[in-house]
């Protein structure tokens, strides 16, 4: 299948003989045309008053975000089975957006096209009518059409829209929710030996809004596709094996055909393949094994695509030509005692180019691990990313999401148009390690908990080939992963010699009492150290280069290879006059291989409790305390000169109380968070603070006077403990019809 | 808290749990009976074939046993079904992102497990018809007093009994009464009410463990542990999560959502949404997957003896643990 022509036709002509061969339609007594609805209204409130759409995140460009705003929208399901072989499917739906009710119907409204000098994004629904987001469109959708044509060997057809979510989340995964059918491709679907054979085949239009080098799939993209294979072997319901393979192809026209009289020639732009391999054995109900191997390969031409990234590149694949590999072994052990008491194990390891374009992004959890929390979602200690740059505020909130996180197996991690109260993903490439889950439950009582041991594929130095420039690697960092938790969408960095141990108890008490009380508690802990560059070779200037007592650094670079040298990434200070009066360095010079160490102590405890008021109304209220001692290098790393430092000592506390009500079809519920938390400071010496005029004051919101200092981007790190206030909340209102 | 302390916080925390008691405290009653079903048979009566969707495979709702053990103040129940029980994730199910384990809560979502209790054991004493959407009766000879609806959502599922029931009645009052009021209605809802707790109950203390589901229903419904001379009629349906306010019913024509109890349907061809292999203009068809009946019953031949056209459905003959064992 060199360029997917071969396939194309293939799965075309399958289609076609599939159709035309389909029986003439049987008397359809049953046709009936069915039109069900959901009409979903959300109310967002919150007190860091961002209004640029109902949903609390995005990092789209162009796209608002806000923790305020009332919206509603309705989708209308359409479904017609012509016949017995012939189901036809289709969905309008408007979208929340910034289709505020403030917008009085989403008219009026500045308009982008007519304003010299432009004013910006449209956000919050000010451009009215003039941009769709606004102006309460409805948009099809999730057109297809089935065919069950009754045959032995096909079981169905689907043509159109569809999630893909039959297939394997490693490799090609459902489409989030949201999106569940946005893309559109050909499915095959069959069986053979009394269905103990299945198998499934399609050709997925490929997304050109992300699934290719740097989000994109160039300029030619009618063409680009993802092929899927896929078998499944279940001999009897104790034993299953199955197959899978994956073949991207994304092409554009080749520039170099002079020729156009013969047509035009295409070319790949990006290539990836999987195979993959799986087992599940249930011999016994207590007990059921699994096994999955996956092998990967993507290429990317280089003057196509990205041919390399800096220190901080963003795609949602590796550059250049990789294999990967996936694997993951699970056994579980259901009560084997009949003392209630079961354990599941998980053993994994994802390799850093492991790469399948159309993996789960997210709302899928390929790890038994509960992972990061999602309190704790982006660098800063406020959750925001590029904070120390004026103009970055944090978008998602103090509070971050809820909960514990998804643990995908791609860089195209994708928590975007989501709400504070939803689950997270993030990126487990690289992870490799073992999960061990014990849970024990008699009468009222339950209890479980983990133990997880996270090593990386990813621990290398200098991006694991140190015979390129540090900024030349194949691996996009996207944002670098600093701060307290894990970076949903960070799998690499420059050094990283890094393990995490997590720890979690779960229990859950119901008193008897009414329709019984739950009360739940967790106690998680994380250890976490990363010596990252741990080897002086790569140390960015040579020994004593900075003599100290106010005097300049000398500015020799110490070459790690060739002219290589880690200095433009951890370039020197200047010596300035602090606010002691003292002449020293702006930031510490980068001299020991200890000044990027980390090392995280964490611990999280909640309590709560939840009751069945009535048989319509559940409530339920939940304390989190998060504590964490961090130390995440120190100025000399500075958050690799982005983000805003968090060496230090955090503590938050999220209350949230939840409740949920039905009436006469209609779902109601609500979420309301009051968090708040400190964060102390701890960056270490060797530098000399300054104080905040009123200009870095105004543009980085602390007070006049207050220390912090300036990196090496310019950007300022305040040394003042800060105080986090937020409150939110998340109001709903559901009718299916 | 230093780094060490995981693993011994762990093995501490589950050690007082699960190891400090004497081994006798924790070790499982004897059962009161266990019935057993066969494996591979969760095809209803057949022809009927598992929906599309990607999180519903052939064996998630092969019943294999049943089983019941005496407890304090109840009976636990055990089925072990052919493959894991699927587990609610945190995926969301809705335009707000509604997360799936939060709307069933209880630790499945794929399946309802309906019992029907025969508990007199006198023939015809009790009703005969099974819960809504299952289009299927209990034989007369194993007639039930109690039923038990193991689903994923158990309160929405009771409102949801009660309100059907309340409508069906008030349809019949509404015909025969010259004039129905607000006291008239009320008194109405409050019986049914009444009649639904005393015969129905939705378990909520229910786990999951790996491919079998436990839950505990107590003495103060069943009038005291399970017993191996009543008889019993399981059925195992797909479980719809989701409860819509049907409008097709009045504007387009029928609809399934109303008329069943949180319950997959079964229709002709295959859907992502039904069960596929149902017949052509065929409202009788039950949508039961699986069901444990008396142990000389063919499961296949019991869910096709229907008739359509006399409006008689499936009757079901249930098992006797008891009987089962001499017959063995």
């Amino acid at each position: 299948m060199k360029d997917g022509r071969m396939g194309v036709v293939l799965l075309v002509a399958l289609a076609l003989i599939a159709v035309m061969a389909a029986p003439a339609p049987a008397a359809t007594g049953d046709s009936v045309l069915k039109i069900t609805g959901t009409t979903y209204t959300k109310w967002l409130w919150g007190t860091h008053r961002y209004d640029g759409s109902v949903y609390s995140f995005t990092t789209v460009p162009g796209e608002g975000f806000g923790d305020n705003g009332q919206g509603s929208e309705l989708e209308l399901f359409v479904q017609a089975r012509v016949s017995k072989q012939v189901e036809v499917s289709g969905r309008i739906h408007s979208r929340f957006n910034q289709n505020e009710w403030t917008n009085f119907g989403g008219f009026g409204g500045r308009n982008p096209a007519l304003e010299n000098p432009p004013a910006g994004d449209c956000v919050g629904g000010d451009c009215g009518e003039n941009d769709p987001r606004s102006n309460q469109y409805i948009k099809l959708r999730g057109i297809r059409v089935i065919f069950t044509p009754g045959y032995s060997w096909l079981n169905s057809a689907t043509i159109g829209a569809n999630d893909f979510g039959m297939f394997d989340p490693v490799v090609i995964g459902k489409v989030r929710y949201i999106d569940r059918d946005n893309a559109s491709g050909l499915l095959f679907q069959g069986s053979a030996l009394d269905r103990k054979l299945s198998w499934d085949a399609t050709r997925i239009s490929l997304p050109r809004l992300w699934a290719g080098p740097n989000f994109s799939t160039g300029n030619f993209t009618a063409d680009d596709a993802a092929y899927g294979l896929q078998f499944k072997m279940v001999p009897s319901s104790q034993a299953e094996f199955g197959a899978i393979y994956e073949y991207v192809n994304d092409i554009e026209v080749q520039g170099l055909d002079n020729n156009l009289d013969n047509g035009t020639d295409v070319r790949p732009r990006f290539q990836n393949q999987v195979v993959g391999g799986k087992f599940a054995a249930h011999p016994d109900p207590k007990v059921d094994v699994s096994g999955a191997v996956y092998s990967s390969y993507a290429k990317s031409a280089s003057d196509l695509a990205p041919p390399s990234f800096g220190t901080n590149g963003y795609s949602p694949v590796v550059a250049g030509r990789h294999f990967g590999q996936l694997y993951k072994g699970d056994l579980s052990l259901n009560d084997p005692l009949d003392v209630g008491l079961s354990f599941q194990f998980e053993g994994f390891s994802i390799s850093p180019a492991y790469t399948s374009m159309m993996a789960a992004r997210r709302e899928t959890d390929v790890l038994l691990t509960e992972g990061y929390d999602a309190a704790f979602s982006f660098p800063g200690p406020d959750n925001a990313a590029y904070g120390v740059f004026s103009g970055n505020p944090t978008r998602i909130g103090y509070g971050g999401w809820d909960g514990t996180s998804h643990q995908v197996a791609t860089l195209n991690v994708d928590n975007e148009f989501t709400d504070f109260d939803e689950p997270r993903a993030e990126t487990a490439i690289g992870w490799k390690g073992l999960t061990i889950a014990p849970q024990f439950g008699k009468a009222n009582f339950d209890l479980s908990g983990e133990f997880t041991f996270l090593d990386y594929n990813t621990n290398w130095q200098a991006w694991g080939d140190d015979h390129r420039a540090i900024d030349n690697t194949d691996y996009p960092a996207t944002e670098l992963d600093t701060g307290v938790g894990h970076n949903w969408r960070s799998a690499y960095a420059p050094f990283q010699d890094k393990t995490t141990k997590i720890g979690v108890v779960n229990a859950k008490y119901t008193i008897e009492s009414g329709k019984g009380i739950d009360v739940f508690a967790k106690m998680k802990i994380i250890n976490e150290t990363d010596k990252r560059l741990n080897d002086v070779k790569y140390l960015p200037y040579v020994p004593g280069d900075c003599p100290g007592g106010g005097v300049d650094c000398n500015d020799v670079a110490n070459n790690y290879y060739g002219s290589f040298s880690t200095s433009g990434l951890y370039s020197n200070p200047p010596v300035i006059t602090g606010a002691s009066g003292n002449d020293g360095y702006q930031w510490k010079p980068f001299d020991s291989i200890s000044d990027d160490d980390r090392d995280l102590k964490y611990q999280m405890f909640s309590l709560g409790a939840g009751y069945q008021l009535t048989n319509d109304l559940y409530g339920s209220f939940t304390g989190e305390y998060y504590h964490a001692d961090l130390q995440d290098g120190n100025t000399a790393l500075q958050g690799y000169n982005l983000h805003e430092m968090a060496s230090g000592t955090h503590k938050k506390m999220k209350l949230i109380g939840r409740g949920k009500y039905v009436m006469g079809g209609a779902e109601l519920g609500l979420e309301y968070q009051a968090n708040f938390g400190t964060f102390e400071p701890d960056f270490g010496t060797g530098y000399e603070p300054v104080v905040a005029d009123a200009g870095t004051a105004a543009s980085h919101h602390v007070p006049v006077g207050s220390l912090g200092f300036f990196g090496r981007f310019g950007g300022w790190n305040s040394l003042e403990k800060r105080v986090f206030q937020e409150q939110r909340l998340k109001a709903y209102m559901k009718v299916q019809f | 808290m230093r780094r060490a302390a995981i693993v011994p916080l762990l093995a501490l925390a589950f050690t007082l749990v699960a190891g400090l008691s004497p081994p006798r405290a924790h070790a499982a009653p004897a059962a009161i009976f266990t019935l057993d079903d066969p494996r591979g048979d969760d095809h209803g009566d057949g022809t009927l074939v598992y929906p599309l969707r990607d999180d519903l495979a052939p064996g998630d709702l092969d019943l294999l046993s049943l089983s019941a053990r005496a407890e304090k103040d109840g009976t636990t129940f055990e089925a072990t079904f052919a493959r894991p029980i699927r587990v609610p994730g945190r995926e969301p199910i809705d335009a707000g992102g509604t997360a799936l384990d939060r709307v069933a809560r209880f630790g499945f979502y794929t399946f309802n497990l309906d019992l029907y209790v025969d508990t007199d054991r006198v023939a015809g004493s009790g009703a005969r018809a099974m819960l809504p959407g299952r289009k299927a009766e209990v034989d007369s000879t194993c007639a039930w007093e109690r039923a038990i609806c193991v689903t994923p959502r158990p309160y929405e599922a009771l409102e949801a009994l009660g309100d059907m029931r309340f409508k069906a009645a008030k349809d019949s009052l509404e015909a025969s009464a010259a004039r129905v009021d607000s006291e008239d209605l009320a008194a109405l809802r409050k019986k049914i009410d009444a009649e639904i707790d005393s015969t129905v109950f939705f378990p909520t203390r229910v786990r999951v463990v790996g491919s079998r589901i436990r839950f505990f229903v107590p003495n103060a419904f069943l009038g005291g542990p399970a017993r191996d001379s009543w008889c019993y009629v399981a059925a195992v349906s797909g479980a719809d999560v989701g409860r819509r306010f049907d409008l097709g019913s009045t504007v387009l024509g029928s609809s399934d959502f109303a008329r069943g109890l949180m319950i997959v349907p079964v229709a002709p061809g295959q859907s992502h949404e039904r069960f596929g292999g149902g017949r052509e203009n065929d409202d009788l068809m039950p949508p039961l997957v699986d069901v444990l009946i008396a142990r000389d019953a063919r499961q296949e031949d019991a869910l096709r003896d229907y008739d359509r056209r006399a409006g008689r459905p499936v009757r079901l003959r249930g098992a006797v643990p008891a009987e089962a064992a001499t017959a063995r």
